[in-house]
């Protein structure tokens, strides 16, 4: 299934939540929004499921050749942010209403809860109230019941919150074999080095707006245009000496130890530059500055 | 799905929320020991009583009375002083002369209420004296001690004769009612508000329209407290049957008309859908029952309830004919009016058609409310925001 959101706005009271955001996720592919707390991937994911509707723009689905504006409640799973079930009733009580309710046959239902409720280790506690559960639990039982009527589309609000590393792996391995198995995954999340490993797609936000999106190398180059490379001399050499070289250096900073930091815009020949570097003094040490994702971003969004 | 298979979903879960085998019996039980000892209540206390022991002094014996031993004695002074050893319960003096006059004196050390039956003995006793010293025959002393009856007939031919009978019923209607109301009230505030505390709202909103949600939990509770009214009615009746045939071994059950019983259930029936409706709607607004100033407002509907028994003593009256053609009160007014007889059929059809015409239209308003109010957190809506919903206009 391919998801397209084109120029979608949302405006709560006095607050624009979310603002002209584009995105197209196709099947057998993960997207992630990320962003900081109100950045509006909540509101925009909450527009996709249609639990509130753009007030601008639109969203489509696209299954095969079959375009709709709207989704049954069989092609999609959503996993929200404030989520829960009913804390009296037991695993299995829950499990089955949300499968009644998604029109599931009963034999249907039982067979991919019992699948579901074994992979995730918690046969022995099917029974067991939803309150004696712990939280990473009830967590993966929240999971289960957005996974198990095999839904097309997957949306997972902040799937790794709560969750302790054992269990963020265990919920990546998921996410890996639902985009084998060609489903279509859209997920928010705070969790960047998590996500930076598996997403296909990445779109960042802030205050609404999408301010990177594409693949991982795609990002990187919206979010960090100029190279940053380190350069540690023999001997002493004056910063003057360095901003006189011909080429893109756009920022020289020192740092002690005869020590400099360059910025570089585009792309530059490293080598040549080494070269150049080495003519004035020699050169101890020549590296160039890789950022995470989360430095990117920090970066982008404090700008 | 179809969109009534939905509703039946979730009004089975609801239902089956709530309804649980031993609670259940549970509060059978429990319930049953209330009804049976709140109706042998004074033969208990009767049983249970001790006797008490009167010191008399007097110019004649007074008749026996239960749980009341007279002690005749000649010193008043030395019995009133075994009264602070508890030696007796209380002293009695009577003075019963035509020419110095009648009159008692009782001394006690605590006020009790076998007082009270000393009293009424002593006061007979003196009236029956005063009468004997009087000059009349035996036949005008009997004349005279036989009371006036006045009796009451009423000529409307469908009426009940019997006053007991026909209070028992209405009473009875409006008894159930009033659990159901209350249980709807307990059962809406876990089934709506506690839910939306534990954040089970936006999963299954995706899932289901609001208006499906709502309308099967209006279902499932309104099938629950169904099951408690008619619970308490077999348990009244039971425990009725039961002490009649303790007392006399006779059961004296009011007849029962199976048209009184269709009408009040289906009054009743209605009235608790349009109850559940009202309570659906504002229990989606209220964010945390403790806290919430809106919670005793959810109890108003039991004033509804309460202008059925304020026209039990007088249930064709005007009051009574106006509340039982207005909707919110109609549910409990009009089976009062049905068991007390002589009202027309046009009349409770009327009064039907207008009960279920409110109750479409409150459950529309309240879903729109129940709409608004179910996916906000943390807050609650403001009466404005309630007023916008209602008239279906976007929040600001």
């Amino acid at each position: 299934m391919q998801v397209d959101v084109i120029g979608v706005c949302k405006d709560y009271a006095t607050v624009r939540a979310v603002d002209e955001v584009s995105l197209s996720a196709r099947g057998g592919e993960i997207l992630a929004l990320l962003g900081p707390n109100g950045a509006g991937k909540s509101s925009l994911v909450r527009m996709m499921v249609g639990l509130t509707q753009p007030d601008s723009g639109s969203i489509s689905y696209q299954t095969g050749d079959v375009a709709s504006a709207t989704l049954a409640t069989t092609q999609f799973g959503y996993l929200p942010e404030d989520r829960g079930l009913y804390l009296d009733r037991t695993v299995q009580d829950n499990l089955r209403y949300i499968a009644k309710l998604r029109g599931m046959a009963r034999e249907d239902a039982q067979q991919s809860i019992a699948n579901w409720l074994q992979r995730f280790d918690l046969s022995e506690r099917a029974s067991e109230p939803m309150r004696q559960l712990s939280k990473g639990n009830q967590q993966k039982v929240q999971l289960i019941a957005t996974l198990l009527h095999s839904p097309q589309l997957v949306i997972l609000d902040e799937p790794f919150s709560g969750l302790d590393p054992v269990n963020q792996e265990f919920v990546l391995s998921v996410l890996e074999e639902l985009r084998s198995a060609g489903k279509t995954v859209i997920l928010s999340a705070h969790q960047m080095a998590l996500v930076e490993r598996m997403a296909d797609q990445l779109v960042l936000m802030n205050r609404g707006r999408v301010i990177a999106q594409g693949a991982l190398a795609e990002v990187r180059a919206t979010l960090q245009p100029q190279q940053s490379i380190r350069v540690q001399f023999a001997d002493t050499i004056d910063a003057a000496q360095l901003a006189e070289l011909e080429g893109e250096m756009n920022t020289v900073v020192t740092h002690p130890n005869n020590t400099f930091e360059l910025t570089c815009g585009g792309q530059i020949d490293l080598a040549q530059l080494l070269t150049r570097l080495q003519s004035l003094a020699p050169v101890v040490q020549f590296s160039r500055q890789h950022y995470g994702l989360h430095e990117l971003y920090l970066q982008a969004v404090q700008a | 799905m179809k969109r009534w298979q939905q509703v039946a979903q979730i009004g089975g879960f609801e239902f089956r929320r709530f309804f649980k085998w031993k609670q259940e019996l549970f509060s059978l039980v429990l319930m049953a020991a209330l009804f049976g000892i709140s109706a042998g209540w004074g033969v208990l206390k009767s049983s249970l009583e001790e006797t008490h022991t009167v010191a008399v002094v007097a110019p004649f014996e007074l008749p026996n009375i239960p749980q009341i031993q007279w002690q005749p004695v000649t010193d008043l002074e030395a019995a009133r002083s075994a009264l602070a050893n508890e030696t007796y319960s209380g002293v009695l003096e009577i003075s019963a002369d035509a020419e110095q006059g009648y009159g008692a004196q009782l001394w006690a050390s605590n006020r009790a209420s076998w007082q009270e039956r000393v009293q009424q003995v002593v006061q007979a006793e003196l009236q029956q004296r005063k009468l004997s010293g009087l000059p009349l025959t035996p036949e005008q002393v009997q004349l005279v001690n036989t009371p006036v009856a006045v009796t009451v007939t009423i000529s409307r031919d469908d009426a009940s004769q019997d006053v007991e009978a026909s209070t028992a019923i209405p009473l009875l209607i409006l008894v159930s009612i009033m659990v159901g109301v209350f249980g709807s009230f307990g059962l809406m505030m876990t089934a709506i508000t506690q839910e939306k505390q534990q954040r089970v709202t936006e999963q299954l909103l995706t899932l289901i329209t609001p208006s499906e949600w709502m309308d099967g939990k209006i279902l499932g509770i309104t099938l629950h407290c169904l099951k408690s009214m008619l619970t308490v009615v077999i348990i009244m009746v039971l425990v009725t049957v039961l002490m009649s045939v303790i007392k006399g071994g006779v059961t004296n059950l009011p007849p029962i008309s199976p048209s009184v019983v269709t009408i009040s259930v289906l009054f009743a029936l209605i009235g608790l859908v349009m109850i559940n409706a009202m309570m659906a709607g504002f229990a989606a607004t209220i964010d945390d029952p403790n806290h919430s100033g809106r919670t005793a407002v959810m109890l108003i509907p039991a004033l509804f309830v309460g202008a059925g028994f304020g026209i039990m003593d007088s249930p064709q009256g005007i009051l009574a004919q106006v509340l039982s053609w207005f909707p919110l009160t109609s549910f409990a007014v009009m089976p009062v009016r049905v068991a007390d007889g002589g009202v027309a059929w046009w009349e409770v059809a009327g009064s039907l058609a207008v009960l279920v015409l409110a109750t479409y239209l409150i459950r529309s308003a309240a879903v729109r409310v129940f709409r608004m109010g179910i996916t906000m957190y943390g807050k609650e809506p403001s009466w404005r925001m309630m007023g916008r919903a209602l008239i279906g206009r976007k929040l600001s």
